[in-house]
């Protein structure tokens, strides 16, 4: 019956896929089948031989399908596709059998994994006889990036796709850039000063003319596709005409809510007022009205000192939210992260005893236009005769999180440091494991042992107050004993965490998280800067725990893509795609919620669903969602599959 | 009237007649009824694991195999009964081995294993089932703020427990519901040192001292207990640990329920307050 001419590859991936799966006879098997014309097997079908072996056998046997029982599509199908088109054959003429992922790496029974592999390339080859040449798309892309997140990476992703020449719009939810890195004083391992390498990029941001800041804004709506989003933005107000404001301060001296607001940028170890700079080297370096404190706008009642003492008469109550528009071709989140609330781990004291700080709360104290102009001081305002720092908690945790926050080893190194230099207290480093894995990170971490730092393997357990000092408790898992260490000072070293947020931003954007929260990269070691959506890039803390070379390459990775697509002009738009027959669709809408790429919408005249082709990803969870059956999936169809499921139970 | 099974174990039998007697007041009081799983047997506490491994999971297997006969929650007012029979189940569900080691014994003796009671301390059930809400409705006479610490002890809330294992909150509610004052203690999951007490008194009596020392530090009249052990070792060993350091002042050790059936109007006796080593009639002056 059949009359066409299949060719079948099977790949031995090394010993990856033979170690398990008797690949021999696999192809032996196979090739019995009558439209099989030639079935071979190889060491690795990805190769150039590998690749040339299947052009020459599409040419001189005149192939018309082909099968390739290899790895896992996600990795090699393009490659294969390209071979096949190399040889004159539309590339969906290919099915790709997942005999690793799927067969040898989860199967230890050779016998059942050649079993099973031969099954699934049976599947592959019923299917393939239904498959049908697909053209793919190439639409027109916008030459404008979004930058979701002004701290350190995403400062980087908009300063290289400007100075590329390209339009960013930058979008802050603070009032100010710069994120976390701005509240540091020392950066590892070299103790560059952060204010003295990130205030410049900072600048170059705020003078960029191809770079429009947005802050206390946040992205509310996210419509499209690669190469032409739609953006909406809601900027919140400031309550400032940001054209006259000098940002000389004088508001924040004369609000009636001095000091007695404590200021975030400190992490609450100083007070603000409720009109304020966020700190001295802010960007944009403009005044802010804080509306949950300011009397004015909470209880409509004040004597408006900050409006008398304004000079240049910046203050305006009277601004509301405003809603903006941006048409962008790719997006780059870098969003950061927050820090592990310490109160969530009673046993160490958070909260609980002054002197129990964490690693943002010593990073504000040592620098020099922080809370404590640089001292390292207790609540009584004495410098600390011992501090421990503790590493690890709320990382490393079953608890709280299991993964390593990775910067924590480095910074508590770091902490361990300044307090020898500032103020020559002893000081008691307790880890489970030292990570300094980075370049130049080892050499610190020798330099700082050699300054006298204590280092304790165990985990600290708890820090009690004892005697009007802190203690804390740990087992010296070198000593092999339990040790109770009194301090003055301790350091919690917390997780870093998702942000908050993280959920909405996910839906928002339409993109996935992993496990642990974060969001989700295409390829963990090989696409660690794309997402799942098309157009959508990742860049520093947002997609896992970094450190600030690390979250500065990644922002210029992310840029790079920008880029790309936009040098590009055009993008390819996967063909596979669900479509409607509107004569079948009841107009129920069901398909509508079950699309996760909001590619769907209700035609209000005719009242069917419609797919946007450009958008839709062919991931076919309408199809199956479909009650009348009026969606199908190109080459995923009904036909394809069900002789599938025919092939592997045959 | 809701039904429980209930699982005394050997302590409210023995050491901690006081406990038992108070448990069946209050419950008693809020028309709760109890039924005592049919010839339970010894949980193999902390003990057994560290002779007989298979031992440990057989002992705690079998009354969870005579409750699964009954209909209602297990409920366990020890600690350490609570964590065994806990510990044993969890074993049972996830490893195979196990699982088949204990059927196999059970095969030879008759018993099945047909399914598993959901086990619960009292304090869990009393939480959950009986709320706050109801406590506070019964409460006659309140604790008129008799400063006291809540020490849940450490195998309430770990590793397979309710409640916040660093900073367990039930207690506390449940004793302010009472009205008493509770004091903040940062040793509330802090482990007493259970049978190390006649194994390693020297590291036992360390452990003690700790417990007592914090809660004479920050004020209290009398320190709340939920397990029999701990109330042993807190209790009767008082004495000669603060001897050993050199300590002052005496603490009561009570029973969460010896409070509560005080403040539903229940009178020392029917309470088994009278049990105590360290006598509790001055710290519960102030109450009448």
């Amino acid at each position: 019956m059949s009359d066409h001419k299949i060719g079948v590859y099977v790949c031995h991936c090394g010993s990856n896929i033979n170690g398990v799966v008797n690949c021999a006879k696999v192809t032996e098997e196979i090739g019995k089948l009558g439209e099989v014309v030639v079935a071979k097997d190889y060491k690795y079908m990805c190769s150039d031989p590998g690749q040339e072996m299947i052009k020459n056998d599409i040419r001189e046997k005149g192939l018309d399908r082909v099968v390739v029982a290899a790895c896992s599509p996600r990795m090699h199908e393009p490659t294969f596709r390209r071979a096949l088109e190399g040889a004159g054959l539309n590339g969906y003429l290919l099915e790709m059998a997942n005999i690793r992922e799927h067969v040898s790496w989860v199967t230890k029974d050779k016998e059942e994994a050649t079993k099973k592999a031969l099954s699934l390339v049976k599947g592959a080859v019923k299917r393939v006889k239904l498959h049908e040449p697909i053209e793919e798309r190439e639409v027109p892309v916008t030459n404008t990036t979004l930058v979701l997140g002004g701290g350190i990476s995403g400062i980087q992703a908009a300063l290289q796709v400007a100075e590329a020449g390209h339009k960013v719009y930058l979008i802050e939810q603070k009032q100010y850039i710069g994120g976390n890195m701005a509240k540091f004083d020392k950066t590892f391992p070299t103790l560059d000063c952060a204010a003295c390498i990130l205030t410049p990029k900072m600048v170059d941001v705020g003078q960029s003319p191809n770079i429009e800041l947005y802050t206390s804004s946040e992205v509310i709506k996210v419509d499209g596709y690669v190469g032409n989003f739609t953006v909406t933005v809601r900027e919140k107000p400031r309550y400032i005409n940001h054209d006259k404001c000098t940002g000389c301060g004088d508001c924040a001296s004369a609000c009636i809510m001095k000091n007695r607001i404590p200021h975030e940028f400190d992490e609450g170890l100083s007070k603000r007022s409720a009109a304020y700079i966020p700190f001295p080297q802010a960007v944009p370096l403009k005044a802010v009205i804080d509306d949950e404190n300011c009397l004015l706008l909470t209880r409509k009642k004040c004597t408006l000192a900050c409006v008398k003492a304004c000079g240049a008469k910046a203050i305006n109550f009277n601004q509301h939210e405003t809603i903006h528009e941006f048409k962008v071709g790719s997006i780059i989140l870098a969003t950061g992260f927050d820090l592990f609330d310490a109160k969530r781990s009673p046993q160490y004291g958070y909260g609980k005893y002054p002197n129990v700080i964490n690693g943002l709360q010593f990073e504000r104290m040592t620098n020099a236009s922080g809370p404590t102009s640089g001292h390292i001081t207790l609540a009584d305002g004495t410098e600390p005769k011992s501090v421990a720092v503790i590493h690890c908690v709320g990382s490393r945790d079953e608890n709280y999180n299991k993964y390593c926050s990775r910067v924590c080893c480095m910074s508590s190194v770091k902490f361990a440091h300044l307090v020898k230099d500032h103020c020559d207290a002893e000081v008691y480093e307790f880890y489970i494991d030292m990570r300094t894995f980075g370049k130049g990170y080892e050499e610190f971490y020798n330099r700082v042992q050699e300054e006298g730092v204590h280092f304790i393997r165990g985990k600290g357990a708890e820090v009690a107050q004892k005697d009007g000092r802190l203690v804390v408790k740990a087992e010296d898992t070198l000593l092999g004993q339990y040790r109770e260490i009194p301090v003055d000072m301790v350091i919690l070293n917390t997780a870093l965490e998702p942000r908050v947020d993280a959920e909405k931003v996910a839906q928002t954007l339409g993109i996935s998280r992993s496990g642990d929260g974060f969001f989700m990269e295409s390829h963990i070691k090989l696409d660690p800067v794309t997402t799942t959506t098309d157009g959508i890039y990742l860049a520093g803390c947002c997609q896992s725990p970094k450190d600030i070379p690390d979250s500065v390459a990644q922002g210029s990775a992310a840029a790079a893509q920008s880029l790309a697509i936009i040098a590009t002009g055009k993008v390819k738009i996967s063909p596979i795609s669900a479509s409607i027959d509107s004569e079948q669709c009841a107009g129920c809408q069901i398909c509508i919620g079950l699309c996760t790429y909001r590619a769907i919408k209700l035609n209000e005249e005719t009242l069917r669903a419609e797919i946007n082709e450009a958008v839709c990803k062919g991931c076919g969870t309408c199809a199956a969602g479909c009650p009348s059956g009026a969606i199908k999936v190109s080459h995923f169809n009904d036909d394809q599959l069900l002789a599938q499921i025919e092939g592997v139970l045959a | 009237m809701i039904a429980y099974q209930y699982y005394p174990g050997c302590s409210l039998h023995a050491s901690a007649r006081d406990y038992d007697e108070s448990v069946k007041g209050v419950l008693g009081c809020l028309e709760i009824k109890l039924e005592e799983v049919p010839d339970w047997n010894c949980c193999g506490a902390t003990i057994t694991p560290s002779l007989n491994q298979l031992q440990a999971q057989i002992l705690p297997a079998r009354n969870l195999a005579l409750a699964a006969e009954n209909k209602g929650d297990l409920i366990v007012p020890c600690n350490a009964c609570y964590m065994s029979l806990k510990k044993v189940q969890h074993n049972m569900v996830k490893y195979k081995e196990i699982r088949e080691g204990v059927i196999d014994i059970f095969s030879q003796t008759g018993l099945s294993l047909t399914g598993m009671p959901k086990v619960r301390h009292l304090l869990e059930m009393i939480m959950e089932d009986i709320g706050l809400a109801k406590v506070k409705e019964m409460v006659t006479k309140t604790l008129k703020d008799i400063k006291i610490v809540s020490y849940s002890g450490c195998q309430l809330v770990r590793p397979l427990g309710f409640d916040d294992p660093e900073d367990p909150q039930a207690l506390d509610q449940l004793m302010e519901a009472l009205g008493a004052k509770v004091l903040p203690f940062s040793q509330k999951s802090h482990c007493c040192g259970s049978s190390l007490i006649t194994t390693q008194p020297e590291l036992a009596f360390k452990m003690v001292d700790s417990i007592l020392e914090e809660a004479r530090k920050v004020g209290a009249e009398m320190v709340v207990v939920t397990c029999p052990m701990c109330q042993l070792n807190l209790d009767a060993y008082q004495g000669q640990i603060n001897n050993k350091f050199n300590r002052t002042g005496e603490l009561p050790i009570i029973y969460f329920t010896q409070l509560m059936g005080l403040a539903m109007g229940m009178s020392k006796s029917q309470l088994g307050i009278q049990r105590g080593i360290v006598s509790s009639n001055k710290a519960l002056e102030k109450i009448g």
